[in-house]
């Protein structure tokens, strides 16, 4: 995806990440999607996503992928991460910071999984739908 | 009154012009030494901000006013001498850009919340972390954690880390 900051690329790379069918297809969806805003909270960030009509959605239409942490440059607790899909597509990623400012610049991360081997769950496997 | 009444008395026994003089000077330090407990009651309600100061008054008048903070009912069954304990453990003021982060943000779906706190954010982010800590309490939960807890009615997943014992809210939204 275009306009996307290293940890931001990082992040959804790492969010997305694994075989099951949903993930594949918010992974197309990445891939012609675009970045549509950027917001700075101060204690961390908001991307919104536009993703093409044509581009298949995904079932269920409405969750969110947070299993994502990370080890940052100017955060002392670390970074936490949402990624919100609604209506069958990419919608925000969100990142946030515990109780700290997020730092101006962020030229060092490192991301894990909340459990590692990655136990995520995802609402229902019953894959894409057309759009 | 009891000075005044003394010094009337002293002045009907005594009537040489000396006496006078000495009856005068002992209502005068009689009176400012009243003076002065009062004085020491009003500075003590003052520093405290309470609305009385029992400790002092149990012994100057009996009927002892309750120990109310004008605008902390819960104060209540706090003794007076716990008043600055209680204003060090004031709860951390909450960061506004935290607040904007969570509650600004219309995906995270937080209105009906809202709306049970009559639109205070503050209240709403308290009440959360309140339910958060107790979560983690409960649950045992340590380093960065993930938790739905019930607040308004509401279930409100709550993404937060452990610090020294205490849960510090990242985000929280309503799924």
């Amino acid at each position: 995806m275009e306009g996307l900051e290293d940890l931001e690329r990082g992040v959804l790379d790492k969010l997305l990440a694994g075989e099951h069918p949903v993930l594949a297809a918010l992974r197309e969806q990445a891939q012609r999607g675009r970045l549509l805003s950027r917001e700075r909270t101060g204690v961390g960030f908001y991307c919104s996503f536009e993703v093409p009509r044509e581009v298949p959605i995904v079932e269920p239409r409405n969750f969110e992928i947070d299993d994502v942490n990370g080890e940052l440059q100017g955060l002392a607790h670390g970074a936490g991460f949402v990624l919100f899909v609604r209506d069958g597509r990419l919608d925000t990623l969100e990142g946030f910071s515990y109780d700290e400012p997020w730092p101006p610049v962020v030229n060092e991360f490192k991301l894990t999984y909340q459990r590692e081997p990655r136990e995520l769950k995802l609402p229902d496997p019953s894959g894409v739908s057309p759009s | 009154m009891t000075a005044l009444a003394t010094l009337v008395a002293t002045l009907l026994r005594f009537r040489t012009r000396g006496c006078v003089v000495l009856a005068c000077i002992a209502a005068m330090l009689c009176t400012s030494v009243n003076a002065s407990a009062l004085e020491r009651v009003q500075t003590k309600t003052r520093v405290w901000d309470f609305s009385s100061a029992a400790p002092l008054n149990t012994w100057l008048e009996r009927s002892a006013t309750p120990r109310t903070h004008p605008e902390n009912p819960l104060a209540r069954s706090e003794p007076a001498s716990a008043s600055p304990h209680a204003a060090r453990a004031a709860p951390k003021a909450i960061d506004p850009n935290k607040l904007h982060h969570i509650f600004g943000q219309a995906k995270h779906k937080l209105g009906p919340l809202l709306e049970k706190f009559g639109g205070s954010q503050e209240a709403a982010f308290r009440a959360v972390e309140s339910a958060t800590q107790t979560a983690a309490r409960n649950q045992g939960l340590t380093g960065v954690f993930k938790t739905t807890v019930e607040v308004g009615g509401q279930n409100v997943v709550v993404k937060g880390t452990v610090i020294d014992g205490t849960a510090r809210i990242g985000s929280f939204w309503i799924p």
